[in-house]
Protein backbone atom coordinates (compact mmCIF):
# COMPACT_ATOMS: atom_id res chain seq x y z
CA UNK A 1 0.00 0.00 0.00
CA UNK A 2 1.87 3.64 -1.13
CA UNK A 3 1.65 5.51 1.67
CA UNK A 4 -1.01 8.38 -0.57
CA UNK A 5 -3.48 5.49 -0.44
CA UNK A 6 -3.05 4.81 3.37
CA UNK A 7 -3.42 8.30 3.95
CA UNK A 8 -6.56 8.86 2.26
CA UNK A 9 -8.15 5.49 4.29
CA UNK A 10 -6.75 7.07 7.20
CA UNK A 11 -8.60 10.59 6.34
CA UNK A 12 -11.55 8.51 5.51
CA UNK A 13 -11.79 6.69 9.06
CA UNK A 14 -11.32 9.34 10.58
CA UNK A 15 -13.94 11.56 9.06
CA UNK A 16 -16.71 8.72 9.10
CA UNK A 17 -15.93 8.29 12.82
CA UNK A 18 -16.64 11.94 14.09
CA UNK A 19 -19.49 11.78 11.17
CA UNK A 20 -20.62 9.06 12.86
CA UNK A 21 -20.12 10.10 16.36
CA UNK A 22 -22.59 13.08 15.80
CA UNK A 23 -25.18 11.08 14.39
CA UNK A 24 -24.83 9.12 17.76
CA UNK A 25 -24.89 12.51 19.71
CA UNK A 26 -27.99 13.40 17.72
CA UNK A 27 -29.56 10.09 18.59
CA UNK A 28 -28.99 10.06 22.01
CA UNK A 29 -29.86 13.60 22.32
CA UNK A 30 -33.52 12.77 20.53
CA UNK A 31 -33.99 9.71 23.26
CA UNK A 32 -32.72 11.78 26.10
CA UNK A 33 -34.26 15.43 25.59
CA UNK A 34 -37.35 16.07 27.02
CA UNK A 35 -40.07 17.09 24.72
CA UNK A 36 -40.41 17.77 21.15
CA UNK A 37 -39.16 21.12 20.47
CA UNK A 38 -35.52 20.20 21.63
CA UNK A 39 -35.48 16.67 19.89
CA UNK A 40 -36.12 18.67 17.11
CA UNK A 41 -32.32 20.51 18.12
CA UNK A 42 -30.71 17.12 18.51
CA UNK A 43 -32.36 15.61 15.27
CA UNK A 44 -32.02 19.02 13.18
CA UNK A 45 -28.28 20.08 13.78
CA UNK A 46 -26.57 16.84 14.29
CA UNK A 47 -28.27 14.88 10.98
CA UNK A 48 -26.68 17.81 9.13
CA UNK A 49 -23.40 17.73 9.84
CA UNK A 50 -23.11 13.77 10.60
CA UNK A 51 -24.72 12.76 7.03
CA UNK A 52 -22.37 16.46 5.84
CA UNK A 53 -18.80 14.29 7.38
CA UNK A 54 -19.54 10.98 5.82
CA UNK A 55 -20.46 12.01 2.46
CA UNK A 56 -17.41 14.11 2.54
CA UNK A 57 -15.53 10.47 3.94
CA UNK A 58 -16.75 9.56 0.36
CA UNK A 59 -15.62 11.76 -1.59
CA UNK A 60 -12.31 11.18 -0.47
CA UNK A 61 -12.02 7.93 -0.89
CA UNK A 62 -13.64 8.25 -4.49
CA UNK A 63 -11.19 10.67 -5.21
CA UNK A 64 -12.06 13.42 -8.24
CA UNK A 65 -14.63 11.55 -10.05
CA UNK A 66 -18.44 11.70 -11.34
CA UNK A 67 -19.71 10.18 -8.27
CA UNK A 68 -17.66 12.66 -6.28
CA UNK A 69 -19.69 16.01 -7.75
CA UNK A 70 -22.72 14.13 -7.38
CA UNK A 71 -21.99 13.69 -3.22
CA UNK A 72 -20.84 17.23 -3.62
CA UNK A 73 -24.27 17.44 -4.70
CA UNK A 74 -26.15 15.76 -2.47
CA UNK A 75 -24.23 17.34 0.94
CA UNK A 76 -25.88 20.89 -1.02
CA UNK A 77 -29.22 19.49 -0.58
CA UNK A 78 -29.16 17.96 2.46
CA UNK A 79 -27.84 21.63 3.79
CA UNK A 80 -30.95 23.25 2.30
CA UNK A 81 -33.57 20.64 3.07
CA UNK A 82 -32.09 19.56 6.52
CA UNK A 83 -33.46 22.90 8.43
CA UNK A 84 -36.05 23.46 6.08
CA UNK A 85 -38.12 20.35 7.30
CA UNK A 86 -36.88 21.00 11.01
CA UNK A 87 -38.70 24.12 10.35
CA UNK A 88 -41.63 22.35 8.90
CA UNK A 89 -42.55 19.99 11.68
CA UNK A 90 -41.42 22.45 14.45
CA UNK A 91 -43.97 24.93 12.26
CA UNK A 92 -46.63 22.70 12.06
CA UNK A 93 -46.08 21.19 16.18
CA UNK A 94 -46.68 24.67 16.61
CA UNK A 95 -49.65 25.27 15.00
CA UNK A 96 -51.24 22.71 16.90
CA UNK A 97 -50.70 24.39 19.95
CA UNK A 98 -47.91 21.73 21.72
CA UNK A 99 -46.37 23.82 24.62
CA UNK A 100 -42.64 23.77 25.00
CA UNK A 101 -41.33 22.21 28.10
CA UNK A 102 -39.56 24.38 30.63
CA UNK A 103 -37.20 23.45 33.39
CA UNK A 104 -38.74 23.63 37.14
CA UNK A 105 -35.55 26.06 38.14
CA UNK A 106 -35.73 28.68 34.96
CA UNK A 107 -36.24 32.19 35.82
CA UNK A 108 -39.37 32.90 33.88
CA UNK A 109 -42.18 30.43 33.90
CA UNK A 110 -44.72 31.32 31.64
CA UNK A 111 -44.07 30.69 27.78
CA UNK A 112 -43.95 33.33 25.90
CA UNK A 113 -43.37 36.00 27.54
CA UNK A 114 -39.49 36.73 26.69
CA UNK A 115 -40.87 39.75 24.11
CA UNK A 116 -38.27 40.77 22.27
CA UNK A 117 -40.19 42.63 19.38
CA UNK A 118 -38.99 45.99 18.25
CA UNK A 119 -35.53 45.66 20.15
CA UNK A 120 -33.20 44.67 16.94
CA UNK A 121 -33.70 48.54 15.47
CA UNK A 122 -36.61 48.49 12.97
CA UNK A 123 -37.77 52.06 13.28
CA UNK A 124 -41.22 51.52 11.91
CA UNK A 125 -43.71 50.82 15.54
CA UNK A 126 -46.89 50.00 13.64
CA UNK A 127 -48.99 47.19 15.49
CA UNK A 128 -47.63 43.78 14.38
CA UNK A 129 -50.21 41.19 14.28
CA UNK A 130 -47.91 38.61 15.17
CA UNK A 131 -48.46 39.62 18.64
CA UNK A 132 -51.79 38.30 19.76
CA UNK A 133 -50.14 34.65 19.18
CA UNK A 134 -48.82 33.82 22.15
CA UNK A 135 -52.58 34.36 24.14
CA UNK A 136 -54.17 32.51 21.39
CA UNK A 137 -52.58 29.46 21.11
CA UNK A 138 -53.09 29.25 25.19
CA UNK A 139 -49.77 29.12 26.30
CA UNK A 140 -50.67 31.73 28.78
CA UNK A 141 -52.58 29.97 31.13
CA UNK A 142 -50.57 27.32 32.39
CA UNK B 1 -40.90 34.55 -23.05
CA UNK B 2 -37.26 36.16 -22.19
CA UNK B 3 -34.67 34.46 -24.07
CA UNK B 4 -31.93 35.33 -21.90
CA UNK B 5 -33.58 33.58 -18.97
CA UNK B 6 -34.62 30.74 -21.08
CA UNK B 7 -30.55 30.44 -22.53
CA UNK B 8 -29.26 30.64 -19.15
CA UNK B 9 -31.64 28.07 -18.01
CA UNK B 10 -30.87 25.83 -20.80
CA UNK B 11 -27.52 26.08 -19.74
CA UNK B 12 -28.01 25.16 -16.32
CA UNK B 13 -30.31 22.14 -16.97
CA UNK B 14 -28.15 20.73 -19.97
CA UNK B 15 -24.82 20.88 -17.43
CA UNK B 16 -26.69 19.40 -14.68
CA UNK B 17 -27.72 16.61 -17.35
CA UNK B 18 -24.24 16.02 -18.36
CA UNK B 19 -23.06 15.63 -14.70
CA UNK B 20 -25.83 13.15 -13.39
CA UNK B 21 -25.53 11.38 -16.78
CA UNK B 22 -21.69 11.02 -17.05
CA UNK B 23 -22.18 9.33 -20.22
CA UNK B 24 -20.80 11.06 -23.43
CA UNK B 25 -21.92 8.72 -26.14
CA UNK B 26 -24.48 10.50 -28.88
CA UNK B 27 -27.55 8.76 -27.52
CA UNK B 28 -26.85 10.27 -23.83
CA UNK B 29 -26.16 13.25 -25.20
CA UNK B 30 -28.57 14.24 -27.56
CA UNK B 31 -31.42 12.83 -25.04
CA UNK B 32 -29.88 15.48 -22.72
CA UNK B 33 -30.32 17.94 -25.67
CA UNK B 34 -34.15 17.75 -25.87
CA UNK B 35 -35.22 16.73 -22.17
CA UNK B 36 -33.10 20.09 -21.23
CA UNK B 37 -35.21 21.84 -23.84
CA UNK B 38 -38.55 20.75 -22.44
CA UNK B 39 -37.63 21.48 -18.89
CA UNK B 40 -36.07 25.24 -19.76
CA UNK B 41 -39.15 25.66 -21.43
CA UNK B 42 -40.92 24.98 -18.30
CA UNK B 43 -39.03 26.34 -15.77
CA UNK B 44 -37.19 29.67 -17.08
CA UNK B 45 -39.30 32.07 -15.71
CA UNK B 46 -38.88 29.62 -12.27
CA UNK B 47 -35.07 30.07 -11.79
CA UNK B 48 -34.67 33.72 -12.72
CA UNK B 49 -37.66 35.19 -11.59
CA UNK B 50 -36.33 39.17 -12.95
CA UNK B 51 -37.13 40.89 -10.14
CA UNK B 52 -33.86 41.19 -8.28
CA UNK B 53 -31.10 43.24 -8.92
CA UNK B 54 -26.93 42.63 -8.24
CA UNK B 55 -27.43 39.35 -8.32
CA UNK B 56 -23.35 38.07 -8.61
CA UNK B 57 -22.77 40.68 -5.90
CA UNK B 58 -25.45 39.05 -3.79
CA UNK B 59 -24.07 35.66 -5.11
CA UNK B 60 -20.24 36.44 -4.23
CA UNK B 61 -21.51 37.29 -1.04
CA UNK B 62 -23.13 34.43 0.09
CA UNK B 63 -19.98 32.59 -1.16
CA UNK B 64 -18.32 34.57 1.46
CA UNK B 65 -21.08 33.62 4.33
CA UNK B 66 -20.56 29.58 3.30
CA UNK B 67 -17.07 29.37 5.42
CA UNK B 68 -18.88 31.08 8.54
CA UNK B 69 -22.21 28.95 8.55
CA UNK B 70 -20.23 25.48 8.00
CA UNK B 71 -18.11 26.88 10.93
CA UNK B 72 -21.28 27.55 13.05
CA UNK B 73 -22.39 24.41 12.10
CA UNK B 74 -19.66 22.29 13.64
CA UNK B 75 -20.22 24.36 16.57
CA UNK B 76 -23.51 23.66 17.08
CA UNK B 77 -23.19 19.70 16.70
CA UNK B 78 -20.16 20.21 19.41
CA UNK B 79 -23.02 22.17 21.24
CA UNK B 80 -25.57 19.94 21.53
CA UNK B 81 -23.39 16.17 21.24
CA UNK B 82 -22.12 18.22 24.79
CA UNK B 83 -25.81 18.63 26.25
CA UNK B 84 -27.05 15.07 24.75
CA UNK B 85 -24.28 13.65 25.93
CA UNK B 86 -23.79 15.47 29.37
CA UNK B 87 -25.65 13.47 32.37
CA UNK B 88 -27.07 17.01 33.90
CA UNK B 89 -28.02 17.53 30.33
CA UNK B 90 -28.34 21.20 30.52
CA UNK B 91 -30.84 22.53 29.17
CA UNK B 92 -33.58 25.03 29.39
CA UNK B 93 -35.63 25.44 26.78
CA UNK B 94 -37.85 28.74 25.53
CA UNK B 95 -39.46 30.75 22.78
CA UNK B 96 -37.93 33.39 21.95
CA UNK B 97 -39.65 35.95 19.53
CA UNK B 98 -38.18 39.15 17.42
CA UNK B 99 -38.81 41.39 14.79
CA UNK B 100 -36.75 41.39 11.72
CA UNK B 101 -35.03 43.90 9.55
CA UNK B 102 -34.78 41.69 6.61
CA UNK B 103 -37.90 42.12 3.98
CA UNK B 104 -36.74 39.92 1.17
CA UNK B 105 -38.22 36.40 0.73
CA UNK B 106 -34.95 34.89 0.26
CA UNK B 107 -33.22 37.01 2.63
CA UNK B 108 -35.54 35.71 5.34
CA UNK B 109 -35.21 31.86 4.11
CA UNK B 110 -31.28 32.33 4.78
CA UNK B 111 -32.05 33.45 7.91
CA UNK B 112 -34.47 31.03 8.94
CA UNK B 113 -32.03 28.37 7.59
CA UNK B 114 -29.05 29.52 9.21
CA UNK B 115 -30.85 30.01 12.75
CA UNK B 116 -31.95 26.28 12.83
CA UNK B 117 -28.42 25.48 11.98
CA UNK B 118 -26.56 27.31 14.25
CA UNK B 119 -26.04 26.22 18.09
CA UNK B 120 -28.72 25.88 20.24
CA UNK B 121 -31.65 27.85 18.19
CA UNK B 122 -34.84 26.44 15.67
CA UNK B 123 -36.53 28.29 13.26
CA UNK B 124 -40.92 27.79 14.17
CA UNK B 125 -42.76 30.28 12.66
CA UNK B 126 -42.37 33.37 10.82
CA UNK B 127 -45.79 35.73 11.06
CA UNK B 128 -45.30 38.81 9.12
CA UNK B 129 -41.72 40.16 10.86
CA UNK B 130 -41.57 38.35 13.65
CA UNK B 131 -39.65 34.73 14.35
CA UNK B 132 -40.84 32.45 16.82
CA UNK B 133 -37.32 30.98 17.39
CA UNK B 134 -36.92 27.90 20.00
CA UNK B 135 -34.18 28.06 21.95
CA UNK B 136 -32.90 25.22 23.98
CA UNK B 137 -30.98 27.55 26.46
CA UNK B 138 -30.75 30.91 27.95
CA UNK B 139 -27.48 31.91 26.12
CA UNK B 140 -28.04 30.58 22.30
CA UNK B 141 -31.27 32.67 22.93
CA UNK B 142 -29.43 36.27 24.41
CA UNK B 143 -26.86 35.66 21.14
CA UNK B 144 -29.50 35.18 18.86
CA UNK B 145 -31.53 38.43 19.85
CA UNK B 146 -28.01 40.40 19.99
CA UNK B 147 -28.49 40.16 16.39
CA UNK B 148 -24.91 39.10 14.52
CA UNK B 149 -26.34 36.62 12.33
CA UNK B 150 -29.14 39.22 10.79
CA UNK B 151 -26.32 41.95 10.00
CA UNK B 152 -24.44 39.58 8.31
CA UNK B 153 -27.54 38.09 6.31
CA UNK B 154 -28.68 41.76 5.65
CA UNK B 155 -24.67 42.80 4.10
CA UNK B 156 -24.87 38.85 2.06
CA UNK B 157 -28.37 40.22 0.61
CA UNK B 158 -27.87 44.47 0.62
CA UNK B 159 -30.26 45.10 3.27
CA UNK B 160 -28.46 47.46 5.27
Amino acid sequence: MSDTTMITNMLTIMLLLVGVFFMLAGTIGFVRFPDFYSRMHATGKCDTLGEGLMLVALIVYGGATFVSVKILFLITFILLANPTSTHAIAKAAYDVGLEPWRSFDSEEVAWLNTDNTGNTGNASNTGNSGEGRAGEDGGEGR
Amino acid sequence: MNIKHFIATYIIVFAFWLLLSAHFDSFHVGAGIICSLVVAYGTHDLLFTGTGNHTLTKTLRFIAYLPWLIYQIVLANIDVAKRALSPRMPIDPRVVKFKTILRGDVARTALANSITLTPGTVTIDIVDDVFYVHAIAKEPADDLLEGAMERRIAHVFMED
